[in-house]
């Protein structure tokens, strides 16, 4: 019979102790390594930017809903936007662009003026939802990205 | 004792087969993790539940993790029970993760098996998947020293 089989906390540290050195090496060998840190509730705002999509901050978020000119699109899911939304708004979730998109065709046209937000900074279904309008060939898209939570912040009205 | 019973190469032959079977899916799941870690840390932050320091020392371990786990169930006994409990317990995060997003009513891809947002959204069949899988791996826990003992009806 061969050796004993080590303990089973031995056993967990040998694996672990497996996985920290491969986690490791990979860190220092891989060519698709990230970096150790990244400042992902920004990055929706530097990816928004990089990709070239107009940010609007929750003023101007206000002049456009009073305006009553632009579309306002809810990102978040249907629950969330039942509960409550900004006035006027319309739902679009972002997990479901596919059944939605075909409901605004007449009146997303390609220039017409759309302002989408969801949660706020830390989600970025806006975000997508931005990116997928862009692909689809509409110009006049507008991200909130500061969302609901600026918006009850800044104690402006919502709508059931 | 007579640990040579028909059960008890039966129990021993499942307990690999299924050690080989969890190894098989976790290194399919951490392939694509490791391949694009970018991705995979972003399907990480999409859970919204560890803060942003710890996001990408998770994406880039948490997959190496079920690596080791996926080798050290192939190599034979030594370590199995490790690597099972190992298991078990990522097993048990990834369930607490999905419910709390569930429960939020988050629709995020589940980040299981592929690193693309446009991937399904997650389900309660996920969740239903991974407790079929702690199941297995609790027998072969159960059956790696499987033995017939003479006073098994005490």
């Amino acid at each position: 019979m061969g050796a004993a089989r080590p303990g089973l906390f031995t056993q967990i540290i040998q694996v672990l102790f497996a996985c920290l050195v491969l986690g490791t090496a990979a860190q220092f060998l891989s060519p698709t390594r990230i970096p150790w840190h990244e400042d992902w509730s920004n990055r929706a705002k530097a990816k928004a930017e990089n990709a070239g999509i107009a940010i609007v901050d929750t003023e101007q978020a206000r002049a456009i809903v009073d305006a009553g000119i632009a579309l306002i699109f809810d990102a978040r899911s249907q629950g969330d936007y039942d509960a409550d939304h900004l006035p006027g708004a319309l739902p679009f979730p972002d997990a479901k662009r596919a059944e939605f998109y075909p409901q605004y065709a007449d009146v997303l046209t390609p220039d017409q003026q759309a302002m989408i937000y969801c949660t706020g900074e830390t989600c970025d279904e806006s975000l997508e939802l931005c990116m997928f309008l862009l692909e689809q060939g509409h110009t006049n898209i507008l991200l909130y990205l500061g969302g609901f939570t600026d918006w009850q912040e800044a104690g402006y009205p919502v709508a059931r | 004792m007579n640990d040579t019973s028909p059960q008890t190469t039966w129990r021993r032959a499942t307990a690999w087969v299924i050690s080989i079977f969890i190894a098989i899916i976790f290194a399919f799941a951490a392939f694509p993790k490791i391949a694009h870690p970018e991705a995979f840390a972003e399907a990480v932050y999409r859970y919204h539940l560890l803060p942003d320091g710890w996001i990408n020392i998770f994406a880039v371990y948490m997959p190496w993790s079920e690596v080791a786990i996926a080798v050290a169930l192939l190599v034979g006994t030594r370590l199995r029970k490790g690597a099972l409990l190992l298991t078990i317990l990522l097993l048990v995060m990834f369930i607490v993760a999905m419910s709390i997003n569930l429960h939020r009513g988050v629709n995020i891809a589940c980040g299981c098996f592929s690193v693309e947002n446009t991937a399904e959204s997650m389900s309660w069949l996920n969740i239903v998947r991974n407790i079929g899988l702690i199941i297995l791996a609790i027998l072969a826990w159960r059956w790696t020293d499987h033995r017939a003992t003479c006073s098994a009806k005490q």
